[in-house]
């Protein structure tokens, strides 16, 4: 366990800190040696032992919901039976023999990695009997982003407190851009909500770190109303800007209460997007043609100006549009990264973004109530890119893989 | 006869009744039989008396006449015994019918009696010339239908050792298949226990519990020294960002660190600033990064990350080798805090 050293303050820091990370690893080896009968354990009696120690922690509650590769319960600490956690069980599937299945991992090995108030914090690890993974998550008992939206009946909020989620979304990604992660699934339903009103960046199954020069990576990510045009021509080589341009969906969506470019299949998507916002061309995104599944339609859309945005979006004001412009810009080089994303003029400008304590939520008991049940609908609905995440599943998310993911 | 008793103390040693050495004196002596009298003798008394051609058996009394290819080494300690088995195999030789080599089973069994009425008698010495005389007829008689046994059993003793060959090749393989798929499983099994492993002691709150413990014990300590972080060498230069809002802050894991309870290896960790009632809001909310031991530069001389920009499908894509470069610097000062020899205990 290293330390970073951007998170050390000047004093001590290498007295401290560094002691403090060696001990956390010897600690075990110690415990490895000799139990109390004086007789050596095994490895494996090891981690029995610590997996159990965790397992046993944890009592789990009711089903919450499902999503594509896991079932998530609500569960609470046995020491605090008014403790509240998630426990995600990763479904065991066919081709991983080993109960672990890569996204799994893609998502235990960046949630022990990111650690802000905009990413879910994942408490634990452990396996069950059946070898299934269950990742012991902070419970976020209010839903997610996408019902709040489409509850146009029930909810209702404005540009401030679209700011305020807005921001906290561009946090967490720009959290996970500085550490290198792309998430590749940003969408409403993936942006849960604290009890605190937070919104919280999670389900990190498609999840990878940036890629090494030449190393390809799979274009089949981020669920389709919310894939970039690059993925949508098949890149093989990308950055964070795929991120922004989900965020940039996402504020749309916010801004209207329905998904913005709603394709119906990807081809459907590509048309959506030159309707929208414009058809790619060599001189708005030079070296587009390269792109392997590149198409150059007949009929070319020319870039939709300000005005036409402002109709659409005009109530989150001028600022607001050009932040929102400047994320779904075509070219992923010219869209703004995650850090200039925050650090445009629109945050600073009227009206404040509200305070998290005072923003609209689905009230409390009876909204978690409904939660399992708005889960398991959307689990369904979700039919249509299960595909998609499936194949990108399969791969493997190491670094110096020469597998394309 | 000679009995041949096995030599079993050092007193009692085998004396060739030819040439009178012992084995006391020459323990790898062999002794060798004729089937013509079975009279033992030592090979050096074989090679020295038969080399030049059949010779009379030198042991006092007998004087057959004897061939060294015939001589062989006994099988059985008892010679009486050595002798039967070689009287039976001689004369299975002759005598190789079998049941439906006859046309009824009377005349079979009567074949069967016969024959085993002449082997008793050749054994104990009863009417041999006889019995030899009859026994040589009968081959004459049956040459064809001898040889064509012979030929069939010959085949079934392939056969029967072909068998054993695949069967014992078939459970070699299917040894080592066995042995092999064991050994995978092993191995998947420890892969799969190492992760486990791994990751439970990542985040295992017990482990970070006492690990936090002994850090704040260390702090103390530190803060009681009051040892600047110069004392660390080389290595403690600050670079830009004199933020002024985080001063007077304590040390310590701070914002989500706390909720998580675990970090990771080059990664950046959130620096608090004081908040002042109602000021600008900041959308990083209060959160920046900090680099305590390096700065980055604007550009870093790296060819392979910066022909990246260059290159078909790369740039186009939205994939930056300047993303590359920073990452590269983080992952290459992540161990800067970090002494090498505790981590490895
Ligand atoms: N920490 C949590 N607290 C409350 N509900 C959660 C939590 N994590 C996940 N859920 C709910 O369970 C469902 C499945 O979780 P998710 O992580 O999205 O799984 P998948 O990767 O299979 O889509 C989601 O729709 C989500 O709303
Ligand atoms: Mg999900
Ligand atoms: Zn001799
Ligand atoms: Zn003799």
């Amino acid at each position: 366990m290293a330390i970073s050293p951007n998170n050390l303050e000047p004093q001590n820091a290498r007295e401290t800190k560094a002691p403090a990370a060696a001990k956390l690893k010897s600690l075990p080896v110690r415990r490895n040696q000799v139990d109390s009968a004086g007789k050596i354990e095994t490895g494996a009696d090891l981690t029995e032992h610590l997996n159990l120690e965790i397992k046993n922690k944890y009592e789990k509650d009711r089903k919450l919901g499902e999503g594509t590769y896991a079932t998530v319960f609500l569960g609470h600490l046995k020491k605090d039976p008014k403790s509240e956690v998630a426990i995600k069980k990763i479904k065991v599937m066919q081709e991983y023999k080993d109960g672990i299945s890569v996204s799994a991992i893609r998502e235990i090995k960046f949630l022990q990695e990111l650690s802000h108030p905009n990413i879910i914090a994942m408490h634990d690890v452990y396996s069950s009997k059946n070898q299934n993974l269950c990742l012991v998550l902070e419970f976020l008992p209010l839903g997610d982003l996408e019902m709040l939206i489409r509850d146009s009946e029930g909810i209702r909020y404005g540009t401030a407190d679209i700011k305020a989620w807005m921001a906290m979304l561009g946090r967490g990604v720009w959290w996970c851009h500085e550490n290198f992660v792309l998430h590749r699934d940003i969408k409403p339903n993936n942006l849960l909500i604290a009890a605190n009103g937070e919104i919280k960046l999670a389900d990190f199954g498609l999840a990878r770190s940036f890629a090494d020069p030449y190393n390809r990576m799979t274009w089949n990510v981020i669920t389709r109303w919310y894939r970039p045009p690059e993925l949508l021509y098949r890149a093989r080589h990308y950055g964070g800007a795929v991120d922004v341009w989900s965020v940039g969906c996402v504020f749309a969506e916010l801004i209207l209460r329905v998904p913005y470019l709603a394709g119906t299949s990807d081809v459907d998507q590509l048309d959506k997007i030159c309707q929208a916002i414009g058809s790619p061309t060599e001189q708005n995104w030079p070296g587009v043609s390269e792109l392997q599944d590149y198409v150059k339609s007949e009929s070319i859309r020319p870039l939709q100006k300000k005005e036409s945005f402002l109709g659409l979006f005009g109530t989150v004001g001028e600022g607001g549009v050009d932040l929102l412009m400047s994320t779904l810009i075509l070219d992923p080089r010219r869209r703004v990264t995650a850090k200039q994303f925050l650090q445009h003029r629109w945050w600073t400008s009227e009206p404040r973004p509200t305070k998290t304590e005072n923003l609209p939520r689905k009230g409390g008991v009876s909204a978690r109530e409904k939660v399992g049940e708005d889960l398991k609908r959307r689990g369904g609905e979700l039919d249509n890119d299960k595909g998609a995440d499936k194949v990108a599943r399969k791969l493997d998310f190491g670094n110096r893989s020469k597998q394309a993911v | 006869m000679p009995s041949a008793r096995r030599p079993n103390g050092i007193d009692e040693s085998v004396i060739c009744p030819v040439c009178k050495s012992s084995t006391y004196l020459n323990p790898n002596m062999i002794f060798k039989v004729n089937p013509e009298c079975y009279h033992k003798m030592c090979d050096s008394c074989v090679e020295r008396i038969f080399t030049s051609g059949p010779a009379p058996c030198p042991v006092a009394g007998c004087g057959k006449t004897l061939r060294k290819n015939r001589f062989k080494i006994p099988r059985f300690e008892d010679l009486a015994v050595e002798r039967e088995c070689d009287i039976r195999a001689r004369v299975a030789q002759i005598l190789n019918h079998s049941e439906a080599d006859f046309d009824s089973l009377r005349t079979y069994n009567d074949y069967e009696e016969w024959k085993e009425e002449l082997i008793m008698d050749l054994v104990s010495g009863n009417n041999v010339q006889e019995w030899e005389r009859k026994l040589k007829e009968h081959a004459k008689e049956n040459q064809e239908s001898i040889k064509a046994n012979a030929r069939h059993e010959e085949d079934l003793r392939e056969q029967v050792k072909e068998d054993e060959r695949v069967r014992i090749e078939r459970s070699e393989l299917s040894r080592a298949e066995a042995q092999r798929e064991f050994q995978e499983e092993l191995a998947e099994r420890e892969a799969g226990r190492k992760e486990v492993i791994n990751k439970i002691l990542n985040t295992n709150s017990d482990v970070l519990r006492v690990a936090k413990e002994a850090e704040s014990v260390l702090q103390k300590r530190a803060a009681a020294r009051n040892q600047p972080s110069t004392a660390n060498g080389t290595m403690g230069v600050t670079s830009g960002s004199g933020d002024a809002n985080i001063t007077g802050k304590t040390t310590g894991s701070v914002g989500a660190a706390k909720s998580t309870g675990f970090s990771i290896s080059g990664l950046k960790k959130i620096q608090p600033q004081t908040k002042e009632v109602e000021k600008v809001y900041d959308a990083f909310d209060g959160l920046s990064l900090q680099f305590k031991y390096y700065s980055l530069a604007e550009k870093y001389f790296h060819p392979r990350s910066n022909a990246v920009d260059k290159e078909k499908g790369h740039a186009s894509g939205g994939y930056l080798g300047w993303d590359y470069q920073r990452r590269a610097q983080m992952d290459a000062h992540a161990g800067l805090g970090i002494f090498v020899e505790e981590e490895k205990a």
